[in-house]
């Protein structure tokens, strides 16, 4: 296939970036026709590819596509739905959402490492501007971490990719790069150590491209990861690196989901879930097994639709109140009924109830780290049990929080669910929510099966099996919803007594957060949530103490390189001018000497060998 | 093929008709002049479907057979300096129908304007070594004219010796020719080298050494080049730019290209005798442009600094040299013609060269200031411009060969021309001036400058990708072909 057809979704998205510069003039109705008529062609040109013969690909061509059809997707969705949130935006939002969007194309299509690289760090820049689109206080220092620790992440990546040429020449070698390629992509997806520009990322871009960042922009880490790690590295070169990979991803699911239980701030928790659910990828794709593979890649699909899902949700909250803090919500459910519905779809997902789509590859992770069958791997998949639980018991906090409970939430601006600038995006996501939980084995045979290959020891009847129970949750969940309508209407108000005593409805009311917060003092977690309050965990808190040393280092050799080399080289090469100066004497018989001189010069190289 | 001749025909001609008409209109002078000189570029591009078509056009000067009579050839080589060539003098001759202005005769510049083109010309598309020489001498006495053209007492003094230099030069080409028939009987370049294929070395060295100081002395490297700055500083600006740009270029490095890789090839020493003569004539040149006072004779050394390169990866050779000094000779002719023609602008508005009188330029002319900065860019070697790709080219062809040290110099060599420009830029663009009024300055002098800044600014990205299978076939040229082949046809 050549690779003209593959690059043309990056080209025209790059088309209708420029496009939007050129006509910054034009009203903001017909802009947003154009981009979302640009997004749906970029989507369109994705998908094209499909129509071709698919065998003439191969396997990670077709892991591209995959990729490539997932990011323009859910760039489709966002693009509609920043439309409506944010509807007075200029030119170069738009123009910034499709440079940012075809660059993550372009590292998903990309061929060759280097433009893998150069489009890479596209994507940083173009993503690093959105960081500072609102231009708060709390931006801007969000963005120095971002691009510190990205672009330190961009070089670990290039170092790897230049070294990939010399991996099998010496073990340690082989080891180093690994090693700059694990930071690369890692900072990108955010994993254990390397996480900390993601949290405060995420609560300052627009909310779409929060939902864009965690859907997408951490999965071309992972992208990245499985190209060398499957392709160059390939899996089991070493049980260091594959333990110490399982180790990692154990303790980013399980410190991302412990700290997603203390937030407060809806996004803030949100970021710290996707660390969470990184980890899960991460753990099943250390364990380099083909049913690994599918578990992490499948996890990977239902993560980035229920992530965005779920940022795109929480942003009618923030739109609606004005405000990311979970005190300030409460009883939306009658306001919001589609939003309600659509969000506790991706909380069930995401917290890995049958019959969605979280369950389906969570029941595949564990499957695959049964399978592998160590005990660092059997370690894994308890702790991953573990971190489904408790990630269901953070979400069971946030939909009690906004959309149910006692109502206390102020309304700032009114807004309507009926706009199908966010029916499309919210019903969509949902719907493929349910997809992927009820027809697993159709879209494993489907989708995974040409990128992976068959594969033999999964057990896919099981999880076929639980599905089809399911199908009765679903019925119950619409029960649950249909009730929950006619229920928040009319709240039921009962009076507390203590001692005989009416106590007011301020000191009786309590909500998830406040409850939440006894987790400090439990024994246990209590010793983790104290190392994290010191920044023992933030690795570029830890680092900013090195940042300090190696400026005044830098003073100093810059101090010796204006007085000992810039000053002492000036006055050489003036000298060398003098010099060259008396050659050039206006004097005409000198001149005639010197082209005698040359000719001579000539001559007796040209006869130097006789 | 009729089409060969034809860029030579219509100048001359032009030179003829503007003779008889400049004293009558001067502006029709001009304006015959540009549209001969657009006829002859249509007539390139038209011949350029031919050339790649069929490898070489060779045309017999009235059906006469070698070696009586004059013979004609363009091969992909020769076409890709004679697309350059008229390419761009329709650009210069734009320029200077504002810019002669200036001067009581601009008429007559349009007379030897032409004839000089003519005789570029004719260099490129002669088989001959007498007609070279003719064309050659056509060229040069135009280019003495030219330089004197001013009248200026500095102007006659830089001529004389550009003269009396050019003229030794000259010689020794003749000398050259004159042996050469004196060994062989013939002086068709293909006749000679199929006949001195048979011949032995020691017969032929001091030819190739003639030839190679005389054609230095034209191209201007090292210890032949003392003519240039005094003659380039002095020209009027387009003339400069046409100097610098194209006329070292097409009566010096192309039969130096020729002489080196299709006529002597048996002599490699012939070789490490560029690349000395390249290494000192960049070093030289940069260094003596550091600190030049006047603003035309710092370009001028800074020609001398960039022919170097192109001699230098002549003299390395293999495919990435022969590319490299194809590719440097093509971009520093579109970056030192558009600093020729800028500097020619700013002459004109404040009728000053030197570098004290000029300030706060950001302000006063902005279009100009654009232009000269994307020229000097490019020469510094500063990625999306043209040389930059052309100088990698050349520091790649260096670490081919493991030539490391060269390519170190390379390098400190473009830093240094980096650094003077900026020393440039920094005091006549951007420093600080009281009086910051946006200065009118004529489309005329403007359209030329932006259209070569276009093509600088495209050239890397966009046409080298493109016109490379062109190149491809002049390199393959300049390492397969010799002129005997022809004869065993």
């Amino acid at each position: 296939m050549s690779i003209k057809i593959l690059f043309f979704p990056v080209f025209l998205s790059f088309l209708f970036s420029f496009l939007n510069i050129l006509l910054w003039k034009i009203r903001r109705r017909f802009r947003s026709f154009l981009s979302i008529f640009g997004s749906f062609l970029v989507l369109i040109s994705c998908i094209y590819i499909l129509f071709f013969n698919l065998s003439c690909f191969t396997q990670w061509e077709k892991l591209s596509q995959f990729f490539a059809i997932l990011i323009s997707t859910i760039s489709f969705l966002c693009m509609i739905y920043s439309q409506w949130y944010i509807p007075f935006v200029n030119f170069i939002y738009d123009s910034l959402f499709f440079l940012f969007s075809g660059a993550m194309l372009g590292v998903v299509l990309s061929n060759s490492l280097i433009s893998l690289y150069i489009f890479w760090e596209l994507m940083t820049i173009s993503s690093f501007f959105f960081i500072l689109y609102e231009n708060t206080e709390e931006a801007k220092n969000a963005s120095i971490k971002y691009i510190i620790m990205t672009g330190t992440g961009s070089i670990f990546l290039l170092f790897g990719i230049l070294g990939t040429n010399f991996i099998e020449k010496n073990i340690l070698w082989k080891h180093l790069f690994f090693f700059s390629i694990f930071i690369g992509a890692g900072v990108k997806s955010g994993i254990f150590p390397l996480y900390s520009w993601l949290p405060d990322t995420y609560l300052s871009v627009p909310t779409p491209i929060s939902a864009m960042f965690s859907g997408i922009m951490s999965k071309t880490g992972i992208y990245a990861f499985i190209k060398f790690y499957f392709t160059i590295f390939y899996p089991e070169w070493s049980t260091f690196w594959e333990n110490l990979m399982i180790i990692i991803g154990m303790i980013t699911l399980l410190s991302g989901v412990l700290l997603a239980l203390i937030q407060h701030d809806i996004k803030r928790l949100l970021a710290y879930h996707s660390v969470s659910q990184i980890g899960y990828i991460f753990l099943s794709i250390a364990t380099g097994t083909s049913i690994g593979l599918l578990g992490g890649l499948y996890h990977l699909l239902n993560h980035s639709i229920f992530k965005s899902l779920l940022f795109l949700g929480a942003g009618v909250l923030i739109k609606m109140t004005h405000s990311r803090e979970l005190e300030d919500y409460g009883n939306f459910s009658s306001i919001l009924p589609f939003t309600f519905l659509t969000f506790s779809i991706a909380s069930f997902s995401i917290s890995g109830l049958p019959p969605f789509n979280g369950f389906v590859s969570k029941w595949i992770i564990c499957q695959a780290l049964l399978e592998k069958g160590t005990t660092l791997s059997i370690l894994g998949m308890i702790i991953s049990l573990l971190g489904s639980a408790l990630t269901l018991a953070s979400f069971i906090k946030v939909i009690n929080d906004s959309f149910l409970g006692v109502g206390k939430g102020q309304i700032k601006e009114k807004i309507s669910e009926k706009s199908f600038l966010i029916i499309t995006p919210l019903g969509f996501l949902a719907l493929n929510c349910l997809i992927l939980g009820i027809f697993p084995s159709l879209v494993i045979n489907k989708i995974f099966n040409p990128i992976l290959g068959t594969i033999s020891t999964l057990n896919i009847k099981l999880i076929n099996l639980i599905s089809f129970w399911g199908y009765l949750f679903i019925l119950i969940i619409f029960l649950i919803y249909f009730y929950s309508l006619r229920l928040t209407k009319k709240i039921k108000e009962k009076r507390v007594f203590i001692g005989g005593e009416v106590i007011s409805r301020e000191l009786s009311d309590f909500d998830g957060s406040h409850f939440y917060k006894t987790l400090y003092e439990t024994e246990g977690i209590k010793e983790f949530y104290e190392i994290e309050k010191k920044g023992l965990l933030d690795s570029y808190k830890i680092s900013e103490k090195f940042f300090n040393l190696s400026s005044r280092i830098s003073n100093k050799i810059e101090i010796f390189m204006r007085d000992e080399i810039y000053l002492k080289g000036r006055k050489f090469i003036l000298f060398l001018t003098e010099k060259f100066r008396t050659f050039q004497n206006g004097l005409l018989p000198r001149y005639i000497f010197w082209v005698i001189a040359g000719l001579i010069f000539i001559m007796e190289i040209l006869v130097w060998r006789y | 093929m009729n089409l060969i001749i034809s860029p030579v025909i219509l100048y001359l001609l032009s030179a003829f008709l503007i003779a008889l008409i400049w004293k009558e209109n001067e502006k029709l002078a001009g304006f015959a002049s540009l549209s001969f000189s657009i006829l002859s570029m249509i007539s390139v591009i038209l011949l350029g479907r031919f050339v790649f078509l069929n490898e070489r056009i060779i045309y017999f000067v009235g059906g006469w057979e070698v070696p009586i009579g004059i013979t004609l050839m363009v091969d992909s080589l020769s076409y890709i300096f004679l697309f350059t060539l008229n390419s761009m003098l329709p650009l210069i001759c734009w320029f200077s129908i504002t810019y002669m202005k200036k001067y009581t005769n601009p008429g007559l510049f349009y007379i030897v304007f032409s004839l000089i083109s003519a005789g570029m010309n004719g260099i490129l598309i002669s088989m001959d070594f007498f007609n070279i020489y003719v064309f050659l001498e056509i060229a040069s006495i135009a280019s003495y004219i030219l330089v004197a053209f001013g009248l200026r007492t500095e102007e006659i003094e830089a001529s004389l010796k550009y003269t009396i230099l050019g003229f030794i030069g000259s010689t020794l080409i003749i000398i050259g020719i004159g042996l050469i028939l004196g060994k062989t009987g013939t002086l068709n370049i293909a006749d000679f080298t199929y006949i001195a294929e048979n011949l032995r070395k020691h017969q032929l060295w001091f030819i190739l050494g003639l030839f190679i100081a005389g054609f230095s002395l034209k191209t201007a490297l090292f210890p032949f080049h003392f003519w240039l700055p005094d003659a380039h500083s002095l020209a009027p600006s387009p003339v400069s730019a046409l100097l610098s740009g194209l006329f070292i270029k097409v009566t010096g490095l192309y039969p130096l290209f020729r002489i080196i890789t299709n006529i002597f090839v048996m002599f490699p020493e012939s070789k490490i005798i560029l690349i000395g003569l390249g290494l000192a004539s960049m070093i030289f040149g940069s260094f003596m442009a550091i600190d030049q006072i006047d603003i035309k004779r710092m370009y001028a050394y800074s020609s001398i600094s960039q022919i170097g390169y192109c001699a230098l990866s002549l003299g390395i050779g293999g495919y990435w040299g022969y590319l490299g000094a194809i590719l440097h000779f093509i971009f520093h002719s579109l970056s030192k013609s558009l600093l020729f023609l800028n500097i020619g602008a700013i002459e004109y508005k404040y009728n000053t060269t030197k570098i004290e009188e000029l300030k706060g330029l950001e302000d006063k002319l902005p279009y100009v200031v654009t232009t000269g900065s994307i020229g000097m860019l490019s020469i510094s070697g500063i990625p999306p411009f043209g040389c930059f790709w052309s100088k990698i080219v050349i520091i790649i062809s260096a670490i081919k060969k493991h030539y490391y040290g060269i390519a170190f110099i390379c390098v400190i060599i473009s830093t240094i021309t980096l650094g003077y420009f900026l020393r440039l830029k920094r005091n006549i663009f951007y420093s600080k001036d009281d009086e910051s009024k946006t200065v009118e300055i004529s489309y005329n002098l403007l359209m030329p400058m932006v259209i070569l800044s276009i093509f600088i600014l495209l050239s890397g990205l966009v046409f080298t990708p493109n016109i490379k299978i062109y190149l491809d076939k002049a390199v393959y040229i300049m390492e397969n072909f010799t002129y005997a082949k022809i004869m065993e046809k």
